[in-house]
This record gives structure tokens, sequence and C-alpha cells, in this order.
């Protein structure tokens, strides 16, 4: 092949360059239509590029599956923890709910019975772990001004005394134990008695020394009588719900429902003082 | 001679449909790589002024007339692109790794750089040219990072051949 000479080369270059100078300049604008050549490239490169734009497609559609799938997966586990930890928040507000209405009525207890006692509010925080005493561990003790003997109350009634202080816990033995008699009267026929513990297994409770003429009858309603110097007068205890003699046939005995569900207590009074007996 | 044409059009054809398919798939910043412009710079660096500048300018103008917008454009910069780097390729050590990818590198550059500036003195770019040179860098990172594929496979083929010659 016969070379061009350095010269010719340059003359040609500047053509060249001018020559697509000027088709930039005259194809930069819109134009009519295309020219055979740009008609005849377009349609030979088209099936090629509708393959390939295909098959790339399905290979950018299988990875966007994959990924979505993977995205999906790590979206699904955070939403299980998002729901876990709802549920989680929903039983704490659940428990704050529960809570606020029973503090409302220990509140309204406190202010009906405010003007006649000093009262002092604790939670429960044990039980008795054994079977044969009916006590509870309250989060307050002798740094809170709590002593041995101070009565015990709910909102419903008589939950039982102090029987044992430390300096930041007490221990509260129920009227439900047999160690925990109460001196109580009929409210509605001011017949006095006793009330005390029927055992280790049962919540009821049994007022005894009970004349066997004594007017006591069912849903007759039982309060504190302020004998024994403990329990301030007129707390509800819990009502009658039957009446049966006692095997000697001078007295007469009355099952009592005590009005306080002791299983379920999370918060009590402490009486700390009586202003106005 | 009749060889190296075929494999050149095979070359183009394969380029210019990936690149108006596949690699738009494939766009890192918002740019795909210029495969044709690659195979123009290496070409022309390892061949030599006169091919690069030839071959910038066919490749150049048969893309044009597939884009149908500013027809030589592409001609006229791949055409200089090609030439430049042809001229630099006779100037570096080429059996190394690292010289046909500074031709890539300064090739892509140009042929971004007169793009613009040949569009912006036609009166076609109104706003700022400036704000073309940074898809020009990004186009060139690009461009050498498919020049390295290419490079690496044809620089350990050419070592093992060397080795199995000098083994003989």
């Amino acid at each position: 092949m016969r070379r061009l000479s350095k010269s010719k080369v340059f003359f040609l270059a500047i053509v060249v360059v001018l020559a697509l100078v000027l088709l930039i300049k005259f194809t930069g604008f819109e134009r009519p239509g295309l020219n055979f050549a740009e008609v005849f490239l377009r349609e030979a490169l088209a099936p090629a590029q509708g393959a390939v734009t295909t098959a790339a497609s399905k290979v950018d559609s299988f990875f966007n599956a994959a990924f979505s799938f993977i995205k999906i997966r790590s979206e699904n586990e955070e939403l299980k923890k998002t729901i876990e930890k709802l549920k989680e928040e929903n039983a704490v507000l659940k428990e704050y709910r529960e809570e606020n209405i029973r503090l409302k009525k220990l509140l309204g207890l406190m202010e009906t019975i405010d003007g006649h006692y000093d009262l002092t509010a604790a939670r429960v925080i044990g039980r008795n772990p054994e079977n044969w005493h009916s006590t509870l561990t309250i989060d307050k003790g002798y740094r809170h001004g709590i002593e041995k003997n101070m009565p015990v109350i709910s909102e419903r009634g008589v939950v039982g005394r102090i029987t044992n202080v430390s300096a930041n816990t007490s221990e509260v033995l129920l009227i439900t134990d047999r160690e925990g008699a109460v001196a109580a009267l009929v409210q509605q026929t001011r017949t006095p008695g006793v009330v005390e513990g029927l055992g280790p297994n049962t919540d009821e409770l049994q007022l005894i020394h009970l004349p066997y003429d004594a007017p006591v009858g069912k849903n007759h309603v039982v309060i504190t009588s302020g004998l024994g110097g403990i329990f301030p007068k007129g707390l509800r205890i819990g009502y009658v719900k039957g009446v049966y003699p006692e095997a000697n046939g001078l007295m007469k005995r009355a099952i009592v429902e005590p009005f306080v569900d002791f299983d379920r207590l999370e918060e009590v009074l402490i009486v700390t003082g009586v202003k106005n007996q | 001679m009749i060889l190296q044409g075929v494999i050149f059009g095979a070359l183009f054809l394969a380029s210019v449909v990936l690149q108006s398919t596949l690699f738009h798939f494939f766009k890192i910043g918002g740019v795909k790589p210029d495969l044709i412009l690659v195979i123009v710079l290496l070409s022309a660096f390892f061949k030599g002024e006169r091919l690069g500048a030839v071959l910038g300018f066919i490749y150049g103008i048969l893309e044009d007339l597939i884009v149908g917008r500013y027809i030589g454009i592409q001609a006229l910069t791949k055409m200089t692109a090609g030439y430049a780097v042809g001229v630099l390729g006779k100037k570096l050590f080429q059996d190394n790794l690292i010289s046909p990818l500074i031709g890539v590198f300064i090739g892509s550059i140009i042929h971004g750089c007169l793009y613009t500036v040949v569009l912006f003195c036609l009166g076609f770019y109104s706003g700022n040219p400036i704000h073309n040179f940074i898809p020009i860098i990004h186009i060139t990172f690009y461009n050498l990072l498919i020049s390295l594929v290419f490079c690496w496979g044809q620089f350990y083929s050419s070592k093992k051949r060397l080795l199995r010659t000098l083994g003989r």
C-alpha cells in the first residue's frame, strides 16, 4: 500500500476535521429524518440489541428478585423484632394501666379516710414461700415509720397487721392466718365477735363467739370493732356467707367472705396513726 | 489485513450492542464506560497513531450514525484521542500493566474535554462547560477499570507465552 507524504496526511486531517465540524454543526439540531446509513445501522443493530436487552432484563429481574427476597426476609425479621418489642411495651403499658386503676382506688380510699388515719402506701414485694402461714412482705420498713402491729388495709378492706419490721421491708400477717384474729362486729346488728382464718388452704374467715340467738344473717357486713387495740373501729372485713351452730349448742359461727382478694394484692395502706377515733 | 478488519468490526458490533444494552445495568455514578473508546485507545496505544486515528474515525462515525445527533462529534473526538494515545504509546514502555492504563486515562480525558469544548464552541452547550468535567472524570475511571480487565488478561497471557518460549 502506497504511503502518503506527511504534508498530504496533514492536509487530509485538516479537511476531515473541518468536514466533521461542519457535519456536527448541521446535524446538531432537529432534522426532518434519518439518512440511509443511520437507518441501515439502526436496523442492523436492533435484533442484537433486543436479544441482549431481553437477556439482561431477565438476569436483572432474577437478581432483583433475589435481592428483594433477601431484603424482604431481613425486613420481616426486623418487623418481628418490632412486634415483639411492641408487645412487651404493650404489656408494660397494660400493667401501668392496671396499676393506675388500683392506685386511684387506693387514693380514693386515702382521701376518704385521711381525716381519720395517717396512712402510708406500700407495695407488696413478696409472699410467704411456705403454705402454713399467710404473710406478705411489703417495701416499707422502720425507715418509713412502720412499726409492729400497725394495721394494714387495702381499698377493699382489712388485710392484716405488721408482725416484723426491718429497715425497708415489713411482714404483714394476713387476717386469713389462724394467728391473725381480729376483733369484729356485724355492722347491721352490732353483734360482736372475733374473725379468724379458717386454715392454710382457704381465704375464707370465720366469725366466732357469736351467741346462739345473735341476729346474724347472710350478706351482713362484718367490720372491725376496735377492741384489742390494733385495728381501729369500722374497717370493712367481709360479708357473711353462712351461719352455722357450734357443736356445743350454745354458740354459733358465721363463715365470712373477705372483701379483699388476698391473692391479688399488689398495693396496701398501712395505718400509721389514728387521728380521730 | 482483512482478518484485522473483521476482528475490529466484530469488536465494534459487540461493544456498541453491550454499551447500548447491558452496560445500562452497570452504571456507576450515573455513567457507563465507553467501551468503543477503550478499544480505540488500547489499539492506538499498541498499534500506533495511524491506526488509532483511522479506527477512532471509523468507530466514531459509525457511533454517530447510530446515535443520530451531532454526527461527526464522536468521529472527531475519538480520532483525535486515538491519534494522541498512538503517539504516546511510542514514547512509553509498552510491556507492562501501567503504560496502557496511562494511555487510556489521557485518551479518555482528551476525548471528554474535546467533546465538551467542540459542542460548546459550536453553540450547542449554553451552560457552564465546567459542569461536564465531573462526568468526564467518572467515565475516565470507569474506562480505566474496563481497561485494567483487558490489560490484565493480555499482560499475563503474553507473560505466559514468554515464559513458555524461554522454557523451550
